[in-house]
């Protein structure tokens, strides 16, 4: 039974790294064109970084085929899934990691519209709430202890222009942020 | 030794003097420690007050910045995981999982002692033997012997931190791919930008590291947090034992060695210096799949190379008037600015000035050792606050300074995929530092090998007719068919 969850992440993690090769190769025509002053021209250098993936491909899958399929297999493979063994609920787990990646992605896509002054003290304590924490104290402490440490450093000391957003009503918060409280 | 004291006598009797070296000292470690704001950064913002200072001044100004910003990242390299600079990456390899098995104090201590000792050997090099080094090393290493020098580090690269050798070559090649992508450094032919002017400059060097090493971090910790298996780490505040630095000599006096080197070559620089110098200390180890685990020799090799390549730097700008980094072409700028060409006649028209800069160099790296050696008692306790109130905290300081670099949020954009990537290929056992390494020596691998050929009418083989040239390139050869013929019988 686990030789098939074995041979599909094989050929899932082969697939992945030779497709990859593909794409590298194939969009290299783009830029394959007539030679400059170098001869061999822009593609001969990525194209034989994809060449080389390629092969390293085959021979990992090969070799992992024959250790992790092969029937006296000992070698089962991720740690990751022994470091996650034994833990009660794996859809709050799975929740929590999406919500762990997701998080930060929010913050950035939110960051030049909503700007960094506004976005910032939220996403601090949305992601100390993520990782545990549910004093009150602490989360409406930290983030502000942080955002003013990490503020003061990169625009007082090394002028950083951060972004103050571009949504009616943020840049308005930003604004009065600069020119008030600062 | 009598310019040497007359120039230490000049630097320690003049308070202006005396307060720029100090300035200088402090201002290079902090900005060195902050991710996305560098020493260059510090150089460039003071470039035009210079002109306010006699030249002297400038330039140990410039030399001290230099030999205290490449340390000043190693601290958070090690503690947090957000090399500060790039010559500190290799330094994070081990010295993060050092601290996460409560050796901090050890890693922080190792990587002052050796910044300190590689600094200070690297300055009584350069003041000795300037002029002789940098005549020899500059004729004897064209193009082919650099291209053939990154191929004998990329031959080891694979090694690290990978949980096998294909799994080594895989991120050593995805990195290779990454870098390809922006121009064509012969021609400036645009590669996979897809039209975006972005990617045109390719990817910016430091979003993607605080991405792969801080951001996938605090992803992996939030990841063991969550679940409940994360345990607490130990902080230890030992410093390296006299029997430890004497088990690791021979990885200072290579280090060191590698890092002079580096050093003197043009475009190679500290950052190169550190990768090829921990690639070595990883070939010459017996146990090698212990690096990129926690292994002292990583943080000594990186840190006393990084911090070698930094007096030998001086050498071709002092002695020929060849800048060989930005921090160099900057002190150029310097001299010009005063009227001045570095070059031979530079050590007869301005004794005075070339002997307060070495000086005020050997002094920096003795100053590294006091500073560091406190930084090594009180910064590491840091690690006793708790990780969920640190994670926001590393988060928000790569974040600001991912976008610090160019002011761009696509920065910011590239160091949170390069975070979710990084976790991704850590958790199917990759190799972040690996990545990281063909990432570093790709561009200068390419350039170098078009040069070549153009040199060599495009026969490769006519490479092997360079001696330097061979040599390295047989032992890059020979390392990748050992480590084949290793990984086959091992049913890897």
């Amino acid at each position: 039974m686990a030789a098939r969850p074995a041979a599909s992440r094989i050929l899932g993690e082969f697939g992945i790294w030779a497709g990859l090769a593909a794409i590298a190769y194939a969009l290299s025509f783009e830029f394959a064109g007539e030679p400059g002053t170098y001869l061999w021209g822009a593609a001969s250098w990525p194209r034989g970084i994809a060449l080389l993936m390629v092969i390293g491909a085959i021979v990992q899958a090969a070799m992992r085929w024959r250790t992790e399929i092969a029937p006296s297999f000992a070698n089962t493979g991720l740690a990751a899934e022994v470091r996650t063994a034994g833990v009660a609920s794996e859809t709050a787990n799975r929740l929590a990691m999406f919500a762990n990646f997701a998080l930060p992605l929010l913050y950035v896509l939110l960051l030049p519209r909503t700007g960094f002054y506004v976005t910032t003290p939220l996403f601090l304590a949305a992601y100390l709430a993520l990782l545990g924490e549910r004093r009150t104290k602490v989360l409406s402490l930290a983030p502000l202890v942080i955002f003013v440490l990490v503020d003061r450093v990169f625009t007082k000391l090394f002028y950083v222009a951060l972004p103050t957003g571009n949504w009616p009503g943020f840049y308005d918060v930003s604004n009065w942020f600069l020119v008030t409280v600062r | 030794m009598e310019p040497f004291l007359n120039g230490a006598a000049a630097l320690f009797t003049d308070p202006t003097g005396l307060a720029i070296f100090f300035g200088g000292l402090f201002g290079g470690m902090l900005f060195g420690a902050i991710p996305g704001i560098n020493m260059l950064t510090l150089g460039a913002v003071i470039l035009p007050f210079t002109a306010g200072m006699t030249a002297t001044h400038a330039i140990m100004l410039y030399s001290v910045i230099y030999c205290a910003g490449v340390f000043g990242g190693a601290i958070t390299a090690i503690l947090f995981n957000i090399p500060g600079s790039p010559e500190n990456a290799p330094t994070a390899f081990d010295g993060y999982p050092l601290a996460q098995q409560g050796q901090a104090g050890k890693a922080v201590g190792a990587a002052v002692m050796c910044s300190a000792m590689g600094g200070t050997a690297s300055a009584i090099l350069m003041m000795t033997a300037t002029p002789f080094i940098a005549k020899w090393a500059v004729s004897a290493f064209g193009p082919p012997e650099i291209f053939a020098l990154i191929c004998f580090g990329l031959s080891v690269a694979a090694s690290v931190g990978a949980a096998n050798l294909w799994k080594g070559w895989l991120s050593v090649l995805l990195g290779l791919l990454i870098a390809t992508i922006g121009s064509d450094p012969s021609d400036g032919i645009a590669r996979y930008s897809f039209g975006s002017y972005y990617l045109l400059a390719g990817i910016h060097f430091i979003p993607l590291i605080l991405g792969l090493f801080a951001v996938a971090e605090v992803f992996i910790q939030g990841e063991l947090m969550t679940t409940g298996t994360r345990q607490r780490i130990k902080v230890g505040l030992d410093f390296p034992s006299v029997r430890e630095f004497w088990r690791l000599r021979f990885t200072v006096l290579r280090s060191m060695v590698l890092g002079f080197f580096a050093g003197i070559l043009p475009g190679i620089g500290a950052t190169l210096a550190a990768f090829l110098s921990y690639n070595e200390a990883v070939r010459w180890s017996k146990k090698p799949e212990k690096f990129g685990k926690g292994e002292l020799a990583g943080v000594v090799a990186s840190e006393t190379a990084n911090n070698a390549a930094t007096g030998a730097a001086m050498i071709p700008l002092l002695a020929l008037g060849l800048p060989g980094g930005a921090l160099t072409a900057m002190m150029m700028g310097v001299f010009q600015i005063h009227g001045m060409e570095p070059g031979p006649l530079v050590f007869i028209t301005s004794a005075d000035l070339i002997w307060v800069t070495f000086a005020a160099m050997f002094f920096a790296n003795l100053c590294i050792l006091g500073l560091g050696w406190v930084q090594t008692k009180t910064v590491v306790h840091i690690l006793r606050v708790p990780f969920r109130l640190l994670a926001p905290g590393i988060l928000l300081i790569a974040t600001v300074g991912a976008f610090a670099v160019r002011n761009l949020t696509i920065d910011i954009w590239v160091m949170y995929l390069a975070g979710i990537a990084g976790y991704l290929l850590r958790r199917s056992g990759y190799s972040v530092p690996g990545i990281v390494l063909g990432l570093i020596l790709c561009g200068v691998g390419e350039t170098r090998l078009a040069t070549s050929m153009q040199m060599l009418g495009y026969d490769l083989f006519a490479l092997f007719e360079r001696p330097i040239a061979a040599v390295l390139l047989v032992l890059a050869i020979s390392t990748v068919a050992y480590n084949l013929v290793q990984a086959l019988r091992k049913g890897l």
